[in-house]
């Protein structure tokens, strides 16, 4: 490959990567604080509902008081 | 003009502190999404495609990644840039097939070494998370000097302590927000990260092409710097096979395509989306970013380059700096952009780097304490329970944020950071491939080949400067004669493993497997 080949490759590379940039904070970034606050209402209802287990599990007297609600793995 | 002259004034200050001190409110309000290990660890896997791509982006284009991509740029200028093409085509490999990715996504683990005990034992669950974890560790060791070095470059603070004082107080900082809001504060604040880094990124590439005078201006320094990557001379300097060269790309080529691949805190980030296919589409729209980030810093980094070349007096003082080693060659960027972007951009654009530091932070940290939570402590006490499991990562992240501080301070890197980098990485990433890739693909593979194959990984830290000096001096004296160098010791290091994992699996298969209870127990 001759420098003059390389030059070229190395300046589409730099361009790809500028454009790129620009073009990712456009598409992803409005889109993205839209997805945030949807993760972030599905994390509040999944601990909402954890707590809600835990409480019945407590009234049931199903617990051992020393957070057996907690010996549960992740959820998947 | 003197070296350390710099445009960075009192509003950037402000601007930085204002931004710090945003960062930890964020720490303190993500604590409340918090309300098992799944969220602490993977943020309940809730993520989207855009989301997820905005906080790898956050994550993967750190601080220490613009310093040693700029060192690669100010060193081996356009030649350096061979790495964002073997980058990428990884990426788009990766997206497209869906190679490994796609198939542990659908196991549904929360860190690489459950895999290792769903597919094998306990044992090479423990050994794999233990190698996993030294050399992450190892490797994020260099990452706080890094961050200090942009800082002083950048402010100007030329006092010794200061860099000292940054150091801890950058690492107080992310420790605690990472403490308290695990993987929901780290997406929270990478989200934002991304959005300041990108903007501050943009601004850096139009005042350094500006400088150089347009495009038409870097093109004509293309003419007069290092293009060809296959020569190991760099025509610009005097020294030799200072290059790159057949044997470093061949071994960059082979350590990069497998990192891209099973670097744990990017697979971190892909166990923690919604579905396989989102993981797979990830990768593919992943190879933007890392394009990015391959290619901008390198851009600041020739800038400074064609800089130091033309401003001879600054140049040379510059040199000298570096020949009495009061400086290296990471300093080249920052000490250029302080010069060159006006006061108020700067201090946007500081704000910007310390997002990328930051960012990079918190996942590392909470990566290799997950591990050592999930995969070393709780394997071996018999399972804990959620809410302990959470402690103990709280714990690892500020005993390893100690570590680092201490390391940081003391350690000299012997070779140029990415170099320093690429073999830290190897000793967990030689000994994965095999045991990740053979798991998923290779009936044959055994647990004692996984074993055998992570143990060989510690050959990896026979690529560091400082053991192969101990090595050439020990076995081969004559300087004139045969001499190991790191490009060889790369490839040799990683390509071990999977020589060994091979043989060995189909000498000392496993028993056909029977449930085992404590198994399934502790990796859920």
């Amino acid at each position: 490959m001759s420098d003059f080949a390389w030059r070229l490759l190395w300046m589409v590379i730099l361009g790809g990567g500028l454009l790129g940039m620009a073009g990712l904070l456009l598409a992803v970034g409005v889109g993205s604080v839209r997805e945030l606050k949807m993760s972030l209402e599905e994390l509040r209802h999944g601990s909402d509902d954890k707590a809600a287990d835990d409480d019945a599990g407590a009234e049931s007297g199903a617990g051992s008081g020393d957070g057996s609600g907690d010996e549960m793995g992740p959820s998947r | 003009m003197g070296l350390f002259h710099t445009e960075f004034g009192t509003i950037d200050w402000i601007i930085v502190a204002v931004y710090l001190a945003g960062s930890i409110l964020i720490g303190v309000w993500a604590n409340r999404y918090v309300g098992g290990l799944s969220d602490y660890l993977v943020a309940g896997r809730t993520l989207r495609i855009r989301l997820a791509l905005a906080t790898m982006t956050g994550t993967e284009l750190g601080l220490v990644t613009v310093m040693y991509v700029a060192q690669l740029g100010y060193t081996k200028q356009f030649a350096s840039l061979y790495l964002a093409v073997i980058e990428v085509a990884g990426l788009a490999v990766i997206g497209i097939t869906g190679l490994v990715v796609f198939r542990l996504r659908q196991e549904a683990v929360l860190t690489v070494p459950e895999y290792y005990q769903r597919r094998y034992t306990q044992t090479v669950r423990v050994v794999g998370a233990v190698m996993m974890v030294l050399a992450g560790v190892l490797n994020m060791g260099v990452f706080l000097k890094a961050g200090s070095l942009f800082l002083v470059g950048v402010t100007g603070l030329e006092d010794p302590m200061a860099m000292k004082l940054i150091m801890s107080g950058l690492l107080l900082l992310v420790l605690f927000y990472t403490v308290l809001g695990g993987m929901v504060s780290v997406v929270i604040t990478d989200l934002i990260q991304f959005l300041v880094l990108g903007v501050g990124s943009l601004v850096v590439s139009y005042y350094v092409l500006s400088e150089l005078g347009g495009v038409g201006g870097l093109w004509e320094l293309s003419t007069s710097t290092y293009v060809n990557p296959l020569l190991i001379d760099n025509p610009v300097t005097e020294a030799a096979a200072d290059g790159v060269g057949p044997w470093m790309l061949t071994a960059q080529w082979l350590t990069l395509s497998i990192a891209v691949m099973l670097w744990p805190a990017t697979l971190s980030r892909t166990l923690a989306v919604k579905t396989p296919t989102v993981a797979r589409r990830l990768y593919l729209f992943s190879t933007i970013p890392f394009l990015a980030r391959r290619t901008l810093p390198a851009l600041w980094g020739i800038g400074a380059f064609a800089f130091f070349t033309l401003n001879t007096e600054l140049g040379s003082e510059f040199q000298q700096s570096i020949d009495s080693k009061q400086l290296s060659t990471l300093s080249a960027m920052p000490l250029y952009l302080a010069k060159i972007i006006p006061s108020g951009l700067l201090g946007l654009v500081t704000a910007a780097m310390l997002a990328a530091f930051m960012s990079t932070h918190d996942s590392y940290l909470l990566c290799w304490s997950g591990v050592v939570a999930q995969d070393i402590v709780a394997p071996l006490c018999g399972g804990l329970s959620d809410r302990r499991r959470v402690l103990v990562t709280r714990i690892s992240i500020v005993v390893i944020g100690a570590f680092l501080l201490f390391w940081g301070l003391w350690y000299e890197v012997g070779q140029e950071l990415w170099d320093y980098l690429a073999i830290t990485g190897t000793v967990y990433l030689s000994g994965a491939l095999p045991v990740i890739v053979g798991g998923l693909y290779w009936r044959r593979a055994s647990s004692a080949g996984a074993l055998a194959a992570l143990v060989c990984g510690v050959m990896g830290v026979c690529g560091l400067a400082q053991v192969i000096d101990a090595i050439n001096s020990t076995f081969f004296p004559d300087p004139r004669g045969f001499q190991v160098f790191p490009a060889m010791m790369m490839l040799l290091t990683m390509v071990t493993p999977t020589l060994v994992f091979i043989p060995v699996s189909l000498l000392l298969p496993d028993r056909p497997r029977t449930d085992q209870p404590g198994d399934r127990e502790a990796v859920s």
